[in-house]
């Protein structure tokens, strides 16, 4: 080993502490760039696994190939493998859904049913082409139904124009044309029903046809035409140059830009380049933590070694030996701290992967798909080339600086304390106030601020961070939460036939709780009307519309009523919660009514909740609106006939959507045809407060009946219920209607929950990370501020020990170094807070586009900022004066080599 | 009058067979308004005597006291307030705290110890010292020499009972030697000034009132020079 190196060996050994920081600085950046690079690698694969569960593992899908043109493609060597489907024909069925009258029996080759999203909800695959797998919204949404191995008979055709589209022809991408299509051809064929599949996301929502899927057992045929969905081995070279060359051009194509766009393909770069500047935002927030830590730690290892470049310099070391000398420390830094932080980096992230696999999972309903940690290449020799770069750089800066001057300036050590810039004179008040020790660390502060930027920028920097990031998660946080009238239910089923439901109810009662149905009683489009007369209005609810409609007219009514028959158990049990008489109701003519109401209101800048009961207590008969006709191609309104509200009588107009109208001051399309809104007593039992199960509060009144008083023709019921465990309870409902010969699927039901959670999961993975992130980032200011405070104490060494043979008292010494403290204290957070609530700002306003929310600055951050800026300096200083105050004075005093 | 008196001074350093004694039973006294040159060999103790003497080196045992006060009675607090106000040292290599200004540098003493500063003293210090125009300048910006006079103003801004210099004019060239040691005669001459000077600088030694001769601990010679 040459002297110079030895030198420099000896010299990062005799300064242990200062080594470690650094190469724990080193360890630090090293980590946070590979961090963040594998993170956005990991979640780009987690995006691209779920953009292939939802749509399917293809880059381009080409429709009705011709066979030939279709078979030439799929050779193609670029090709990595190519999913095929096979439009056989429509085959009409009984399906209630106007818009949907047939099945479109597909036949599909094997690499479509591995790459695309068909997923079976029970059965198997077909085998032959004599099989079929049956979507479940066949039953759920057109009301054909199926048994598993039963034999299904389709009279196959295709679709073609009639009338004005004569000569046209269609497939699923063209929606139902009703009088102008008919099907051409009719071959029967027979296929048994081996399982049933979810709504494949391959089928427009407008398609016409329920797709029905057989197995394509044949290869490509000349005659027909042929759906390809090809996938490439390198989309990003060849996708283009292949589209030019083939036949595809011909076609009608699209190309997949979900998948593309994950798997970084350069025309399609819009979400990869968010998640880029994202990285190069954090990287450059990471870079100048970094640097700042790195750079001060070698420029301070520089300045103190100084006078050794200037002893070794006179005895002949060279500029280049010098530098090497550097340049080796630099070296060995980063062999130690690179590797290290690049495993942690990785480490870090699995473990949190590893914790968050469950959230992550939530994500896309029904999928489970984990996320992986992706571990790229490229990324982690960017992260330690930059964390390498930053560790040079901030050697060579201060060693060019030392090697500037020459080796007996260098001996001298004459510090580069400056005396211009801004006078350093203290007042006398300030003077009174701190003592000469105070006048001192001012000096200190002033005359060498040079030495104490470092620790100032990095100590803002991480206010500046914390604050921030604890805004954001706050405001996140609260823009989910802020989602007004909460459903109070957590499933529902719609549109369940009641008698049904009146036969699974009892067993459905014992897996779920607070269970509920309604039928929603036919109104009108616009519904019923409630006609409160002034004598029964509370004063609050006069006041609510007087604010909310500016003209004081309550336009189309005064209140808008929901008038609901509620399963007569449930009604019951309401009944039984607020002590009513039964007989009022159950052949009884009265409803229950619930009075309270809470709306938010919106203006620009801020959000007020309304509270108030529409009617006065004890009013027990109001005015409800009869059903009416509405002429066919028209849509009704409701308003007063005279000079403003509550004048004349309320009338129901009818407009037409099509004519233009001149409208009143009060907003009456002039010229419309009218008829008066006739009214019948609404008897009321009971004016209630709380909302049951799977109601909702609103500007209207609710209105409930016994389902048993209904009379009406429709018998749909909406089901609701709570549940602890919502995906079981789904489950287990799910079998007892199957088990009644309803068909479900995933669409069948809504589980409010789900989506409670999916937003509180990426409540949790954001918080998460921004925690992460500003912990490590802390993690490195703290090193950088140990660093610089210890060293500029230990370089000041001799100057206390001076101090102190002077006669400065130990209580002095602590003065100083006390206020020296509140000073780089104060200054960070001046620096640091008025950026950091600008910030906060900014992404309240962001966050305000999604919900109003009043600006509010993250208090509990703020305190915890100053707080800790505050403990990390003075527990630097207290650990770097505390080594000094042991120090005999004369052997400081003598030390030269400090 | 006397203003010191060392009864029996001794400091060890290091224990077992490291054991150096720096200081063995040393004992003398000297009168307000001398100037004592202290002189040895290196490693004789000389340095470790003035610092004993300047309070900012406890010894192993045996006393000193300055205005009939035992130094090393009290508390450390008590030590300092004594070094501020009794004693004012110079050093070989200055010593000025290098953010600190000519003024600054010098009024210390006198703000540590909380006092307003006599701006009469400092006026007549800056002139004699020939540092008038200077004040602002940092300590970087001086020569030795004037580095070395800022050290001494700073020693007798407080007017101290008695001045000790370590080697004060070591790292000076003749010129400015001379120089130096013209001021401390003069401070001794004109104001009374006790002074004690270590040196290894024979000529400046003989320049003095006394010289104390110490080797390996002790007093080998002390002599009244006319």
């Amino acid at each position: 080993m040459n002297i110079m190196n030895r030198v420099t060996w000896q010299t990062m050994k005799k300064n242990r502490v200062r080594t470690v920081v650094t190469i724990i600085g080193i360890i630090l950046s090293t980590a946070m760039f590979t961090a963040v690079t594998t993170i956005i690698a990991s979640l780009l694969g987690y995006f691209r696994e779920a953009e292939i569960y939802e749509s399917g593992d293809y880059h381009i899908h080409a429709y009705a190939m011709d066979g030939w043109a279709a078979e030439e493609a799929a050779e193609d060597p670029r090709v990595e493998k190519v999913s095929v489907l096979l439009n056989i024909g429509y085959a009409p069925v009984e399906s209630v859904n106007p818009d949907k009258p047939y099945v479109c029996v597909c036949a599909a080759n094997d690499v479509f049913f591995e790459s695309m999203p068909v997923r079976l909800t029970a059965g198997r695959l077909p085998l032959t082409d004599n099989e079929v797998i049956l979507p479940v919204h066949l039953q759920s949404n057109g009301g054909v139904g199926a048994e598993m191995g039963e034999i299904v008979t389709y009279h196959l055709g295709s679709r073609v124009g009639v009338g004005e589209l004569e000569g046209a022809s269609f497939s699923q991408d063209g929606a139902y044309q009703y009088q102008n299509e008919q099907l051409e051809g009719d071959t029967e064929k027979q296929f048994a029903v081996v399982g049933f599949y979810e709504r494949p996301d391959f089928e427009p929502y407008w398609a016409p046809g329920y797709t029905v899927l057989t197995k394509l057992n044949s290869g490509f045929s000349a005659n027909e035409k042929y759906d390809c969905y090809f996938r490439f081995n390198n989309a990003k070279k060849d996708m283009l140059q292949f589209v030019k060359e083939t036949r595809l051009q011909e076609y009608h194509y699209e190309e997949h830009t979900g998948l593309l766009t994950f798997e970084g393909y350069s025309r399609y770069d819009n979400i990869t380049s968010v998640m880029n500047n994202f990285a190069a935002i954090l990287f450059a927030l990471i870079f100048i933590g970094s640097i700042a830590l790195i750079y001060s730690a070698f420029s301070i290892s520089v300045s103190e070694r100084t006078k050794q470049f200037g002893l070794l310099s006179s005895t002949g070391a060279t500029r280049r030996q010098i530098k090497s000398s550097v340049m080796t420390e630099a070296l060995s830094l980063s062999a130690i701290g690179i590797p290290l932080g690049i495993a942690a980096g990785i480490g870090g992230i699995a473990v949190t992967l590893f914790f968050l696999r469950k959230t992550f999972m939530g994500f896309i309903a029904g999928a489970n798909i984990p996320m992986h940690l992706s571990v790229n290449l490229p990324g982690i020799l960017i992260a330690a080339a930059t964390a390498f770069v930053t560790v040079i750089v901030s050697a060579w800066i201060p060693s060019r600086r030392a090697m500037r001057i020459s080796p007996i300036e260098a001996i001298r050590q004459s510090r580069d304390v400056k005396a211009k810039g801004k006078s350093a004179s203290c007042s006398r008040l300030f003077t009174r106030l701190f003592g000469a020790e105070g006048v001192l660390a001012r000096k200190y502060y002033s005359r060498s601020r040079k030495k104490y930027v470092a620790t100032i920028i990095s100590l803002a920097m991480s206010v500046v961070l914390f604050v921030a990031a604890s805004g954001f998660c706050m405001y996140m946080t609260r823009s989910v939460n802020s989602v007004d009238n909460r459903s109070n239910f957590d499933v529902t089923f719609p549109n369940i036939d009641s008698a049904k439901y009146e036969r699974m109810r009892t067993e459905i009662d014992t897996l779920v709780d607070d269970l509920t149905a309604y039928i929603v009683k036919a109104g009108n489009d616009t519904g019923s009307y409630v006609y409160i007369a002034p004598e029964n209005e509370t004063q609050e609810y006069h006041d609510y519309i007087n604010m909310v409609h500016e003209d004081g007219n309550a336009v189309y009514f005064n209140a808008n009523a929901n008038v609901v028959y509620m399963d007569d158990a449930a009604f019951r049990r309401l009944i039984a919660e607020n002590g009513l008489d039964e007989s009022d109701y159950f052949g009884g003519d009265k409803a229950i009514v619930i009075n309270h109401t809470s709306i938010p209101v919106y203006t620009e800048t801020t959000r007020e909740n309304y509270v108030f009961d529409f009617l006065k207590k004890g009013v027990s008969s109001i005015l409800i609106s009869k059903p009416y006709d509405v002429p066919e191609g028209l849509y009704d309104e409701a308003n007063w006939s005279g000079d403003g509200y509550g004048d004349g009588e309320l009338t129901v107009y009818f407009i037409d959507s099509n004519a233009e109208y001149e409208y009143d001051e009060h907003y009456r399309p002039i010229g419309a045809i009218t008829q008066p809104l006739e009214f019948e007593e609404l008897k009321i039992g009971a004016l209630i407060n709380d909302v049951p199960t799977g109601m909702m509060r609103g500007e209207w009144i609710n209105i409930i009946y016994p389902m048993s008083a209904y009379t009406g023709e429709s018998k749909l019921v909406n089901m609701y219920f709570c549940s602890e465990n919502t995906e079981k309870a789904i489950d287990g409902v799910k079998k007892i209607m199957t088990a009644e010969g309803i068909a479900v699927s995933d669409r069948s039901y809504y589980d409010v929950t789900e989506d409670d959670r999916m937003m509180n999961n990426i409540v949790t993975v954001i918080k998460v990370f921004s925690y992460g992130f500003i912990a490590l980032i802390s993690l490195i200011s703290i090193a950088n501020v140990f660093n610089t405070v210890t060293t500029n104490v230990a370089l000041r060494r001799r100057d206390y020990a001076m101090l102190r043979s002077m006669g400065m008292t130990k209580k002095g010494m602590n003065r100083m170094t006390n206020y020296e403290c509140l000073i780089y204290g104060s200054r960070s957070l001046l620096i640091g807070l008025p950026i950091a609530i600008g910030v906060t700002y900014l992404i309240h306003l962001a966050a305000n586009d999604a919900a109003h929310m009043r600006f509010e600055l993250p208090w509990t951050a703020i305190v915890i900022a100053v707080l800790s800026v505050f403990t990390v300096v003075f527990v630097s200083m207290l650990y770097s004066t505390g080594k000094l105050k042991n120090d005999n004075p004369i052997d400081a005093l003598k030390d030269e080599n400090i | 009058m006397e203003i010191l008196r060392v009864e029996n001074l001794t400091k060890v350093y290091g224990k077992g067979e490291n054991e150096v004694r720096a200081l063995d039973g040393v004992s003398f006294s000297v009168e307000k308004g001398d100037f004592v040159a202290i002189v040895g060999p290196s490693g004789s103790g000389k340095s470790t005597l003035l610092h004993t003497l300047g309070g900012v080196d406890r010894p192993t045992s045996g006393k000193v006291f300055v205005n009939g006060q035992d130094v090393y009675a009290g508390s450390d607090t008590q030590l300092a307030i004594f070094r501020r106000r009794e004693v004012g040292l110079i050093y070989q290599f200055y010593n000025l705290i290098p953010v600190l200004n000519v003024r600054e540098n010098m009024t210390l003493p006198v703000l540590l110890d909380g006092r307003k500063v006599n701006e009469q003293r400092l006026d007549e210090l800056l002139s004699v010292l020939e540092l008038k125009g200077r004040e602002k300048h940092l300590p970087n910006q001086l020569s030795g020499g004037q580095q070395q006079r800022v050290s001494i103003g700073r020693a007798l801004m407080n007017s101290p009972s008695i001045v000790l210099a370590d080697e004060p004019t070591g790292n000076l060239d003749s010129k400015n030697s001379q120089e130096i040691v013209n001021l401390l005669k003069m401070f001794n001459r004109e104001y009374d000034q006790t002074l004690i000077v270590i040196t290894h600088d024979e000529s400046i030694a003989l320049q003095a009132k006394r010289i104390i001769a110490i080797e390996d601990g002790r007093i080998t010679r002390d002599e009244k020079l006319s």
